[in-house]
Protein backbone atom coordinates (compact mmCIF):
# COMPACT_ATOMS: atom_id res chain seq x y z
CA UNK A 1 0.00 0.00 0.00
CA UNK A 2 1.29 3.17 -0.80
CA UNK A 3 1.12 6.63 1.20
CA UNK A 4 -1.77 7.98 -0.81
CA UNK A 5 -3.79 5.05 0.10
CA UNK A 6 -2.62 4.85 3.54
CA UNK A 7 -3.67 9.00 4.03
CA UNK A 8 -6.40 8.83 2.22
CA UNK A 9 -7.83 5.13 4.26
CA UNK A 10 -7.09 7.87 7.56
CA UNK A 11 -8.81 9.95 5.85
CA UNK A 12 -12.44 8.25 5.66
CA UNK A 13 -11.68 5.83 8.74
CA UNK A 14 -11.23 8.95 10.73
CA UNK A 15 -14.75 10.79 10.49
CA UNK A 16 -15.99 6.66 10.39
CA UNK A 17 -14.26 6.48 14.18
CA UNK A 18 -16.02 9.58 15.31
CA UNK A 19 -19.57 8.64 14.31
CA UNK A 20 -19.15 5.04 15.79
CA UNK A 21 -17.80 6.46 18.51
CA UNK A 22 -20.77 8.94 19.34
CA UNK A 23 -23.36 6.15 18.05
CA UNK A 24 -22.05 3.43 21.46
CA UNK A 25 -21.64 6.64 23.65
CA UNK A 26 -25.48 7.79 23.05
CA UNK A 27 -27.21 4.46 22.18
CA UNK A 28 -29.55 3.82 25.02
CA UNK A 29 -29.65 7.00 25.95
CA UNK A 30 -32.10 8.64 28.02
CA UNK A 31 -31.24 12.33 28.06
CA UNK A 32 -33.37 14.35 26.34
CA UNK A 33 -30.70 16.50 25.59
CA UNK A 34 -28.11 14.30 24.39
CA UNK A 35 -30.75 11.62 21.83
CA UNK A 36 -28.98 8.52 20.63
CA UNK A 37 -27.40 8.79 16.85
CA UNK A 38 -29.63 6.62 15.37
CA UNK A 39 -32.76 8.53 16.22
CA UNK A 40 -31.07 12.02 14.97
CA UNK A 41 -30.35 9.70 11.83
CA UNK A 42 -33.92 8.27 11.85
CA UNK A 43 -35.34 11.84 12.38
CA UNK A 44 -32.76 13.21 9.98
CA UNK A 45 -33.92 10.85 6.77
CA UNK A 46 -37.46 11.91 7.80
CA UNK A 47 -37.16 15.42 7.92
CA UNK A 48 -34.40 16.20 5.05
CA UNK A 49 -34.97 13.11 2.98
CA UNK A 50 -36.60 15.03 1.05
CA UNK A 51 -39.80 16.17 3.94
CA UNK A 52 -38.60 19.99 4.63
CA UNK A 53 -35.81 20.47 1.38
CA UNK A 54 -38.51 22.21 -0.81
CA UNK A 55 -40.10 24.21 2.37
CA UNK A 56 -36.80 25.23 4.19
CA UNK A 57 -33.36 23.91 2.92
CA UNK A 58 -34.21 25.56 -0.81
CA UNK A 59 -35.10 28.77 0.83
CA UNK A 60 -32.15 28.79 2.97
CA UNK A 61 -30.12 28.07 -0.01
CA UNK A 62 -31.24 30.69 -1.98
CA UNK A 63 -30.42 33.29 0.03
CA UNK A 64 -26.95 32.10 1.12
CA UNK A 65 -26.13 31.90 -2.64
CA UNK A 66 -27.68 35.37 -3.39
CA UNK A 67 -25.84 36.81 -0.74
CA UNK A 68 -22.54 35.03 -1.74
CA UNK A 69 -23.16 35.75 -5.32
CA UNK A 70 -23.79 39.33 -4.87
CA UNK A 71 -20.50 39.89 -2.57
CA UNK A 72 -18.67 38.56 -5.30
CA UNK A 73 -20.31 40.46 -8.58
CA UNK A 74 -19.76 43.79 -6.26
CA UNK A 75 -16.75 42.93 -4.30
CA UNK A 76 -14.44 42.02 -7.16
CA UNK A 77 -15.09 44.96 -9.12
CA UNK A 78 -14.65 47.10 -6.59
CA UNK A 79 -11.72 46.10 -5.00
CA UNK A 80 -10.04 46.23 -8.40
CA UNK A 81 -11.16 49.37 -8.76
CA UNK A 82 -10.05 50.52 -5.29
CA UNK A 83 -6.86 48.34 -5.58
CA UNK A 84 -5.54 50.23 -8.74
CA UNK A 85 -6.99 54.09 -7.97
CA UNK A 86 -4.58 55.01 -4.92
CA UNK A 87 -6.75 58.07 -4.09
CA UNK A 88 -9.97 55.80 -3.93
CA UNK A 89 -8.20 53.85 -1.45
CA UNK A 90 -7.20 56.42 0.27
CA UNK A 91 -10.17 57.99 0.85
CA UNK A 92 -12.60 55.10 0.93
CA UNK A 93 -10.41 53.06 3.46
CA UNK A 94 -11.22 54.65 6.93
CA UNK A 95 -15.06 53.98 5.53
CA UNK A 96 -14.38 50.34 4.99
CA UNK A 97 -12.84 49.76 8.08
CA UNK A 98 -15.30 51.33 10.00
CA UNK A 99 -18.25 49.22 8.40
CA UNK A 100 -16.18 46.23 8.61
CA UNK A 101 -15.98 46.73 12.39
CA UNK A 102 -19.40 46.60 13.16
CA UNK A 103 -20.24 43.24 14.66
CA UNK A 104 -22.91 41.32 11.41
CA UNK A 105 -25.62 40.80 13.96
CA UNK A 106 -26.09 43.95 15.10
CA UNK A 107 -26.77 44.56 11.55
CA UNK A 108 -30.35 42.51 11.65
CA UNK A 109 -32.38 45.19 13.44
CA UNK A 110 -31.44 47.86 10.34
CA UNK A 111 -31.88 45.26 7.97
CA UNK A 112 -35.78 44.63 9.42
CA UNK A 113 -36.49 48.25 10.19
CA UNK A 114 -35.32 48.98 6.50
CA UNK A 115 -36.00 45.87 4.62
CA UNK A 116 -38.44 43.91 6.32
CA UNK A 117 -38.09 40.77 8.02
CA UNK A 118 -38.82 38.20 4.36
CA UNK A 119 -35.84 37.42 1.68
CA UNK A 120 -34.50 40.62 0.66
CA UNK A 121 -33.08 41.39 4.68
CA UNK A 122 -31.42 38.36 4.94
CA UNK A 123 -29.76 38.48 1.44
CA UNK A 124 -28.28 41.93 2.47
CA UNK A 125 -27.10 40.38 6.36
CA UNK A 126 -24.97 37.64 4.12
CA UNK A 127 -23.81 40.37 1.66
CA UNK A 128 -23.09 42.68 4.21
CA UNK A 129 -20.65 40.16 5.70
CA UNK A 130 -19.59 38.37 3.12
CA UNK A 131 -18.44 41.41 0.70
CA UNK A 132 -15.42 42.25 3.09
CA UNK A 133 -13.13 39.58 2.61
CA UNK A 134 -13.75 39.79 -0.91
CA UNK A 135 -13.35 43.39 -0.85
CA UNK A 136 -10.00 43.46 0.82
CA UNK A 137 -8.17 40.19 -0.59
CA UNK A 138 -9.21 41.79 -4.00
CA UNK A 139 -7.69 45.08 -2.87
CA UNK A 140 -4.87 43.29 -1.50
CA UNK A 141 -4.31 40.76 -4.62
CA UNK A 142 -4.80 43.90 -7.03
CA UNK A 143 -1.94 45.54 -5.05
CA UNK A 144 0.15 42.73 -5.14
CA UNK A 145 0.66 42.39 -8.92
CA UNK A 146 4.34 41.43 -9.74
CA UNK A 147 5.64 45.29 -11.16
CA UNK A 148 7.59 42.74 -13.63
CA UNK A 149 4.40 41.36 -15.38
CA UNK A 150 2.45 44.83 -15.57
CA UNK A 151 6.14 46.14 -16.85
CA UNK A 152 5.72 43.26 -19.78
CA UNK A 153 2.67 44.76 -20.40
CA UNK A 154 2.80 47.80 -21.27
CA UNK A 155 5.79 47.46 -22.68
CA UNK A 156 4.10 45.47 -25.41
CA UNK A 157 1.62 47.80 -25.46
CA UNK A 158 -1.15 45.73 -24.30
CA UNK A 159 -4.46 47.56 -24.10
CA UNK A 160 -5.89 48.48 -20.77
CA UNK A 161 -8.50 46.02 -21.03
CA UNK A 162 -6.25 43.47 -21.83
CA UNK A 163 -4.19 44.38 -19.04
CA UNK A 164 -6.96 44.24 -16.74
CA UNK A 165 -8.72 41.37 -17.91
CA UNK A 166 -5.37 39.19 -18.52
CA UNK A 167 -2.83 40.44 -16.07
CA UNK A 168 -4.33 42.14 -13.21
CA UNK A 169 -7.27 39.37 -12.43
CA UNK A 170 -5.24 36.40 -13.35
CA UNK A 171 -2.37 37.76 -11.09
CA UNK A 172 -5.01 38.60 -7.97
CA UNK A 173 -6.81 35.53 -8.59
CA UNK A 174 -5.34 33.78 -6.06
CA UNK A 175 -5.96 36.17 -3.29
CA UNK A 176 -9.58 36.43 -4.83
CA UNK A 177 -9.89 33.07 -4.00
CA UNK A 178 -8.96 33.78 -0.69
CA UNK A 179 -10.94 36.16 -0.18
CA UNK A 180 -14.32 34.29 -1.87
CA UNK A 181 -13.46 30.89 0.40
CA UNK A 182 -13.85 33.17 3.65
CA UNK A 183 -16.97 34.81 2.11
CA UNK A 184 -18.05 31.32 1.50
CA UNK A 185 -18.69 30.11 5.21
CA UNK A 186 -19.58 33.41 5.74
CA UNK A 187 -22.74 33.01 4.23
CA UNK A 188 -23.78 30.20 5.80
CA UNK A 189 -23.23 30.95 9.18
CA UNK A 190 -25.38 34.45 8.52
CA UNK A 191 -27.52 32.71 6.55
CA UNK A 192 -27.98 30.29 9.70
CA UNK A 193 -28.52 33.73 12.04
CA UNK A 194 -30.57 35.56 9.57
CA UNK A 195 -32.99 32.63 9.97
CA UNK A 196 -33.12 33.13 13.56
CA UNK A 197 -34.74 35.91 14.01
CA UNK A 198 -38.44 37.06 13.16
CA UNK A 199 -38.30 33.83 10.25
CA UNK A 200 -40.60 31.43 9.15
CA UNK A 201 -39.09 29.06 7.55
CA UNK A 202 -35.02 27.75 6.74
CA UNK A 203 -33.21 26.19 8.48
CA UNK A 204 -31.96 28.33 11.29
CA UNK A 205 -35.08 28.46 11.57
CA UNK A 206 -36.05 24.85 11.83
CA UNK A 207 -33.80 24.37 14.17
CA UNK A 208 -34.32 27.67 16.82
CA UNK A 209 -38.01 26.00 16.60
CA UNK A 210 -36.99 22.42 17.74
CA UNK A 211 -35.15 23.76 20.29
CA UNK A 212 -38.14 25.67 21.47
CA UNK A 213 -40.71 22.86 21.51
CA UNK A 214 -38.35 20.40 23.01
CA UNK A 215 -37.64 18.56 19.44
CA UNK A 216 -34.43 17.36 20.26
CA UNK A 217 -33.53 14.85 18.04
CA UNK A 218 -34.95 17.41 14.91
CA UNK A 219 -32.46 20.10 16.70
CA UNK A 220 -29.71 17.87 16.29
CA UNK A 221 -30.45 16.85 12.97
CA UNK A 222 -30.16 20.52 11.32
CA UNK A 223 -27.30 21.08 12.85
CA UNK A 224 -26.32 17.48 11.03
CA UNK A 225 -27.59 18.91 7.98
CA UNK A 226 -25.42 22.36 8.33
CA UNK A 227 -22.26 20.39 8.74
CA UNK A 228 -22.80 18.16 5.98
CA UNK A 229 -24.16 21.32 3.60
CA UNK A 230 -20.47 23.60 5.19
CA UNK A 231 -18.71 20.64 3.98
CA UNK A 232 -20.08 20.11 0.79
CA UNK A 233 -19.53 23.57 -0.29
CA UNK A 234 -15.57 23.68 0.74
CA UNK A 235 -15.52 20.18 -1.20
CA UNK A 236 -16.83 22.11 -4.22
CA UNK A 237 -15.20 24.83 -3.88
CA UNK A 238 -11.86 23.63 -3.60
CA UNK A 239 -12.54 21.70 -6.32
CA UNK A 240 -13.17 25.11 -8.85
CA UNK A 241 -10.22 26.69 -7.23
CA UNK A 242 -7.33 23.79 -7.66
CA UNK A 243 -8.86 24.20 -11.10
CA UNK A 244 -9.11 27.69 -12.34
CA UNK A 245 -5.41 28.38 -9.92
CA UNK A 246 -3.91 25.35 -11.33
CA UNK A 247 -1.28 27.58 -12.38
CA UNK A 248 -0.73 29.12 -9.26
CA UNK A 249 -0.39 25.48 -7.35
CA UNK A 250 1.98 24.44 -10.65
CA UNK A 251 4.37 27.65 -10.43
CA UNK A 252 4.07 27.26 -6.59
CA UNK A 253 5.16 23.66 -6.35
CA UNK A 254 7.51 24.25 -9.25
CA UNK A 255 9.32 27.45 -7.25
CA UNK A 256 9.75 25.38 -3.84
CA UNK B 1 9.49 59.28 -41.33
CA UNK B 2 12.93 60.29 -41.53
CA UNK B 3 15.25 57.86 -43.41
CA UNK B 4 18.35 58.98 -42.51
CA UNK B 5 17.43 58.61 -38.86
CA UNK B 6 20.14 56.38 -36.83
CA UNK B 7 17.81 53.82 -34.77
CA UNK B 8 17.85 55.25 -31.48
CA UNK B 9 19.13 58.66 -30.67
CA UNK B 10 19.54 59.65 -26.82
CA UNK B 11 20.29 63.22 -26.29
CA UNK B 12 20.97 64.57 -23.31
CA UNK B 13 18.86 61.59 -20.59
CA UNK B 14 18.84 62.63 -17.10
CA UNK B 15 16.69 61.05 -14.63
CA UNK B 16 16.17 62.23 -10.87
CA UNK B 17 13.76 60.13 -8.22
CA UNK B 18 11.98 61.87 -6.22
CA UNK B 19 12.14 65.60 -4.95
CA UNK B 20 13.88 67.96 -2.78
CA UNK B 21 16.03 66.54 -0.26
CA UNK B 22 15.24 63.04 -1.02
CA UNK B 23 15.97 63.72 -4.59
CA UNK B 24 18.39 61.12 -5.92
CA UNK B 25 20.36 61.58 -9.17
CA UNK B 26 20.41 58.69 -10.88
CA UNK B 27 21.67 59.71 -14.54
CA UNK B 28 23.52 62.73 -14.44
CA UNK B 29 23.59 63.31 -18.25
CA UNK B 30 23.79 60.51 -21.05
CA UNK B 31 23.74 60.89 -24.64
CA UNK B 32 24.30 58.26 -27.85
CA UNK B 33 22.90 57.36 -30.65
CA UNK B 34 22.44 53.46 -32.01
CA UNK B 35 22.64 52.72 -35.60
CA UNK B 36 20.19 50.55 -37.67
CA UNK B 37 21.34 47.01 -36.68
CA UNK B 38 23.71 47.83 -34.51
CA UNK B 39 24.46 45.64 -31.23
CA UNK B 40 25.20 48.07 -28.63
CA UNK B 41 26.37 47.31 -25.00
CA UNK B 42 26.24 49.32 -22.42
CA UNK B 43 27.96 48.53 -19.07
CA UNK B 44 28.40 49.68 -16.13
CA UNK B 45 29.70 49.27 -12.35
CA UNK B 46 26.79 47.61 -10.43
CA UNK B 47 24.31 50.06 -8.71
CA UNK B 48 25.05 52.44 -11.86
CA UNK B 49 21.66 52.88 -13.13
CA UNK B 50 21.81 50.76 -16.08
CA UNK B 51 18.19 49.64 -15.59
CA UNK B 52 16.96 52.93 -14.95
CA UNK B 53 18.52 53.96 -18.42
CA UNK B 54 16.70 51.08 -20.22
CA UNK B 55 13.68 51.91 -18.33
CA UNK B 56 13.58 55.46 -19.65
CA UNK B 57 14.82 54.11 -23.29
CA UNK B 58 11.57 52.24 -23.56
CA UNK B 59 9.15 54.68 -22.38
CA UNK B 60 8.58 52.22 -19.82
CA UNK B 61 9.74 55.58 -17.22
CA UNK B 62 9.87 59.22 -17.71
CA UNK B 63 12.75 60.97 -17.91
CA UNK B 64 13.49 63.84 -15.64
CA UNK B 65 15.47 65.56 -18.40
CA UNK B 66 16.61 64.92 -22.63
CA UNK B 67 14.80 63.32 -24.84
CA UNK B 68 14.90 59.78 -26.53
CA UNK B 69 14.11 59.52 -30.34
CA UNK B 70 13.37 56.42 -32.06
CA UNK B 71 13.82 56.30 -35.75
CA UNK B 72 13.58 60.10 -35.26
CA UNK B 73 10.34 60.42 -33.36
CA UNK B 74 10.32 61.64 -30.07
CA UNK B 75 9.14 58.47 -27.08
CA UNK B 76 6.17 58.86 -25.08
CA UNK B 77 5.85 55.37 -24.78
CA UNK B 78 7.03 52.11 -25.78
CA UNK B 79 7.36 52.53 -29.48
CA UNK B 80 5.21 49.90 -31.49
CA UNK B 81 8.24 48.35 -32.96
CA UNK B 82 10.36 47.27 -29.48
CA UNK B 83 10.83 44.34 -28.17
CA UNK B 84 11.76 44.22 -24.49
CA UNK B 85 13.19 41.00 -22.98
CA UNK B 86 14.03 41.80 -18.73
CA UNK B 87 16.22 40.22 -16.78
CA UNK B 88 13.93 37.85 -14.59
CA UNK B 89 12.41 35.56 -16.93
CA UNK B 90 9.73 34.20 -13.77
CA UNK B 91 8.35 38.03 -13.59
CA UNK B 92 7.99 38.69 -17.02
CA UNK B 93 6.44 35.90 -18.53
CA UNK B 94 2.62 35.55 -17.67
CA UNK B 95 2.52 32.31 -15.48
CA UNK B 96 -1.24 31.80 -16.59
CA UNK B 97 -0.82 31.84 -19.86
CA UNK B 98 0.78 28.52 -21.97
CA UNK B 99 3.99 29.62 -24.39
CA UNK B 100 2.44 30.08 -26.52
CA UNK B 101 -0.33 32.31 -25.12
CA UNK B 102 2.24 34.40 -23.88
CA UNK B 103 4.12 34.91 -27.10
CA UNK B 104 0.50 35.32 -28.88
CA UNK B 105 -0.45 38.39 -26.03
CA UNK B 106 1.42 40.92 -27.11
CA UNK B 107 -0.14 39.68 -30.64
CA UNK B 108 -3.27 40.84 -29.99
CA UNK B 109 -3.45 44.72 -30.73
CA UNK B 110 -1.91 43.78 -34.21
CA UNK B 111 -4.55 42.06 -35.02
CA UNK B 112 -3.13 39.81 -37.27
CA UNK B 113 -5.16 36.85 -39.18
CA UNK B 114 -5.01 33.21 -36.90
CA UNK B 115 -2.42 31.87 -39.68
CA UNK B 116 -0.05 34.88 -39.94
CA UNK B 117 -0.62 34.63 -35.64
CA UNK B 118 0.62 30.75 -35.70
CA UNK B 119 3.15 31.10 -38.08
CA UNK B 120 4.90 33.85 -36.25
CA UNK B 121 4.56 31.65 -32.88
CA UNK B 122 5.74 28.88 -34.35
CA UNK B 123 8.98 30.24 -35.80
CA UNK B 124 9.95 32.22 -33.29
CA UNK B 125 9.70 28.75 -31.12
CA UNK B 126 11.55 27.47 -33.78
CA UNK B 127 14.50 30.39 -34.39
CA UNK B 128 14.97 29.86 -29.82
CA UNK B 129 15.10 26.01 -30.12
CA UNK B 130 12.02 25.48 -28.45
CA UNK B 131 9.29 24.20 -31.38
CA UNK B 132 7.72 21.85 -28.77
CA UNK B 133 7.24 23.69 -25.86
CA UNK B 134 4.58 25.38 -27.19
CA UNK B 135 1.92 24.11 -25.25
CA UNK B 136 3.87 23.85 -21.69
CA UNK B 137 4.00 26.74 -19.31
CA UNK B 138 6.83 28.85 -18.08
CA UNK B 139 6.94 27.08 -15.03
CA UNK B 140 7.01 23.83 -16.53
CA UNK B 141 10.47 25.27 -17.98
CA UNK B 142 14.16 25.92 -16.78
CA UNK B 143 15.26 29.16 -16.59
CA UNK B 144 17.31 29.04 -19.63
CA UNK B 145 14.02 27.86 -21.79
CA UNK B 146 11.81 30.40 -20.06
CA UNK B 147 14.52 33.13 -20.93
CA UNK B 148 14.32 31.81 -24.33
CA UNK B 149 10.18 31.86 -24.30
CA UNK B 150 11.06 35.93 -23.34
CA UNK B 151 13.18 35.86 -26.76
CA UNK B 152 10.53 34.41 -28.85
CA UNK B 153 8.03 36.28 -27.63
CA UNK B 154 10.23 39.61 -28.78
CA UNK B 155 10.79 37.89 -32.05
CA UNK B 156 7.50 37.18 -33.01
CA UNK B 157 6.74 41.11 -31.89
CA UNK B 158 8.39 41.52 -34.99
CA UNK B 159 10.38 44.53 -33.56
CA UNK B 160 13.01 47.00 -35.33
CA UNK B 161 14.90 47.22 -32.15
CA UNK B 162 15.11 44.61 -29.09
CA UNK B 163 16.20 46.29 -25.62
CA UNK B 164 17.45 43.15 -23.07
CA UNK B 165 18.28 44.09 -19.74
CA UNK B 166 21.14 41.40 -18.40
CA UNK B 167 18.90 39.01 -19.50
CA UNK B 168 21.28 35.88 -18.76
CA UNK B 169 22.33 37.48 -15.56
CA UNK B 170 20.51 34.84 -13.32
CA UNK B 171 21.98 32.04 -15.47
CA UNK B 172 24.36 29.14 -15.21
CA UNK B 173 27.68 29.70 -17.13
CA UNK B 174 26.76 27.15 -19.80
CA UNK B 175 22.83 28.61 -20.55
CA UNK B 176 24.73 31.70 -20.62
CA UNK B 177 26.69 31.16 -23.63
CA UNK B 178 24.21 29.48 -25.14
CA UNK B 179 21.71 32.23 -25.23
CA UNK B 180 24.44 35.09 -26.28
CA UNK B 181 25.30 32.65 -29.17
CA UNK B 182 21.58 32.68 -30.09
CA UNK B 183 21.17 36.55 -29.35
CA UNK B 184 23.92 37.02 -32.30
CA UNK B 185 22.47 34.78 -34.90
CA UNK B 186 19.16 35.62 -34.18
CA UNK B 187 20.84 40.08 -34.70
CA UNK B 188 22.34 38.06 -37.85
CA UNK B 189 18.93 36.88 -38.94
CA UNK B 190 16.10 39.26 -38.06
CA UNK B 191 18.43 41.99 -38.48
CA UNK B 192 17.39 43.28 -35.80
CA UNK B 193 19.26 46.76 -33.41
CA UNK B 194 20.07 45.29 -30.40
CA UNK B 195 20.77 47.27 -26.80
CA UNK B 196 22.10 45.23 -24.55
CA UNK B 197 22.66 46.59 -20.94
CA UNK B 198 24.98 43.78 -19.05
CA UNK B 199 27.42 44.05 -16.06
CA UNK B 200 29.43 41.46 -17.49
CA UNK B 201 32.53 42.41 -19.76
CA UNK B 202 33.32 39.61 -21.52
CA UNK B 203 29.51 39.04 -22.73
CA UNK B 204 30.09 43.00 -23.88
CA UNK B 205 32.70 42.08 -25.87
CA UNK B 206 31.57 38.87 -26.92
CA UNK B 207 28.33 40.45 -28.36
CA UNK B 208 28.68 44.16 -29.41
CA UNK B 209 29.39 46.52 -31.71
CA UNK B 210 30.38 48.66 -29.82
CA UNK B 211 30.32 49.20 -26.04
CA UNK B 212 29.26 52.30 -23.97
CA UNK B 213 31.15 52.22 -20.65
CA UNK B 214 29.03 54.16 -17.74
CA UNK B 215 30.17 55.84 -14.77
CA UNK B 216 28.82 55.50 -11.15
CA UNK B 217 26.03 57.56 -10.20
CA UNK B 218 24.97 60.18 -11.13
CA UNK B 219 25.29 58.31 -14.09
CA UNK B 220 27.30 59.83 -17.21
CA UNK B 221 28.70 57.97 -20.66
CA UNK B 222 32.24 57.44 -19.44
CA UNK B 223 33.56 56.08 -22.44
CA UNK B 224 32.48 54.53 -25.60
CA UNK B 225 34.26 51.31 -27.12
CA UNK B 226 34.42 50.13 -31.05
CA UNK B 227 34.40 46.27 -30.90
CA UNK B 228 36.09 45.56 -34.43
CA UNK B 229 36.44 41.90 -33.55
CA UNK B 230 35.57 39.09 -36.95
CA UNK B 231 31.99 38.14 -37.33
CA UNK B 232 30.50 35.25 -36.66
CA UNK B 233 32.10 34.99 -33.39
CA UNK B 234 32.79 32.16 -31.17
CA UNK B 235 32.69 31.14 -27.50
CA UNK B 236 36.35 29.65 -28.05
CA UNK B 237 37.95 31.16 -31.09
CA UNK B 238 36.86 34.75 -30.38
CA UNK B 239 37.59 35.03 -27.30
CA UNK B 240 41.13 33.60 -27.55
CA UNK B 241 42.12 36.72 -29.93
CA UNK B 242 44.89 38.73 -28.46
CA UNK B 243 42.11 41.55 -29.58
CA UNK B 244 39.56 39.90 -26.86
CA UNK B 245 41.90 39.89 -24.25
CA UNK B 246 42.79 44.18 -25.09
CA UNK B 247 39.38 44.91 -25.62
CA UNK B 248 38.23 43.51 -22.40
CA UNK B 249 41.26 45.35 -20.60
CA UNK B 250 40.07 48.59 -21.89
CA UNK B 251 36.46 47.81 -21.19
CA UNK B 252 37.43 46.96 -17.47
CA UNK B 253 39.87 49.78 -16.80
CA UNK B 254 36.91 51.99 -18.23
CA UNK B 255 34.50 50.35 -15.85
CA UNK B 256 36.35 50.16 -12.97
CA UNK B 257 37.78 53.76 -13.63
CA UNK B 258 41.53 52.55 -13.66
CA UNK B 259 44.62 54.80 -15.86
CA UNK B 260 46.74 52.18 -18.01
CA UNK B 261 49.02 51.68 -15.16
CA UNK B 262 46.07 49.87 -13.47
CA UNK B 263 45.39 52.64 -10.56
CA UNK B 264 42.28 54.04 -9.88
CA UNK B 265 42.19 57.28 -11.76
CA UNK B 266 42.19 60.82 -10.09
CA UNK B 267 38.90 62.07 -11.59
CA UNK B 268 36.31 60.56 -13.89
CA UNK B 269 38.13 61.95 -16.69
CA UNK B 270 41.24 61.07 -15.51
CA UNK B 271 42.73 59.01 -18.19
Amino acid sequence: MNRRTVLLGIQIAAPVLVLLGWGLWSAGSANIFYPPLTKILSVFRETWLFDRVGSDVVPSLVNMFSGFALSILIGVPLGVLIGLVRKLRTALAPVIEFVRAIPPPALIPFGIVVLGVGTSMKVFIILMVALFPVLMHTIDGVRGVEPGLLDSARAYRVSRRDQLLHVVLPAAAPQIFAGVRVALSLSLILMVISEMVASTRGIGYFILEAQRTFAIPEMWSGMVLLGILGYLFNLAFAAIERRALRWHHGARKGAS
Amino acid sequence: MTDGAPMLEVDGLGKIYGSGDQAVRAIDEISFTVARSEFLCVVGPSGCGKTTLLRCLSGLMPATSGQVRVEGRPLDRTPEDMAIVFQDYSRSLFPWMTVEENIAFPLRRKRLDRKKKQSLITDSLEAVGLADAGKRYPWQLSGGMQQRVAIARALAYEPQILLMDEPFASLDAQTRADLEDLTLKLRHDYGVTVVFVTHDIDEAVYLADRIIALTPRPTRVRGIIEVDLPRPRDQLTTKELPEFAHLRGQVYRQVRQLDEEGTPAASAHGS
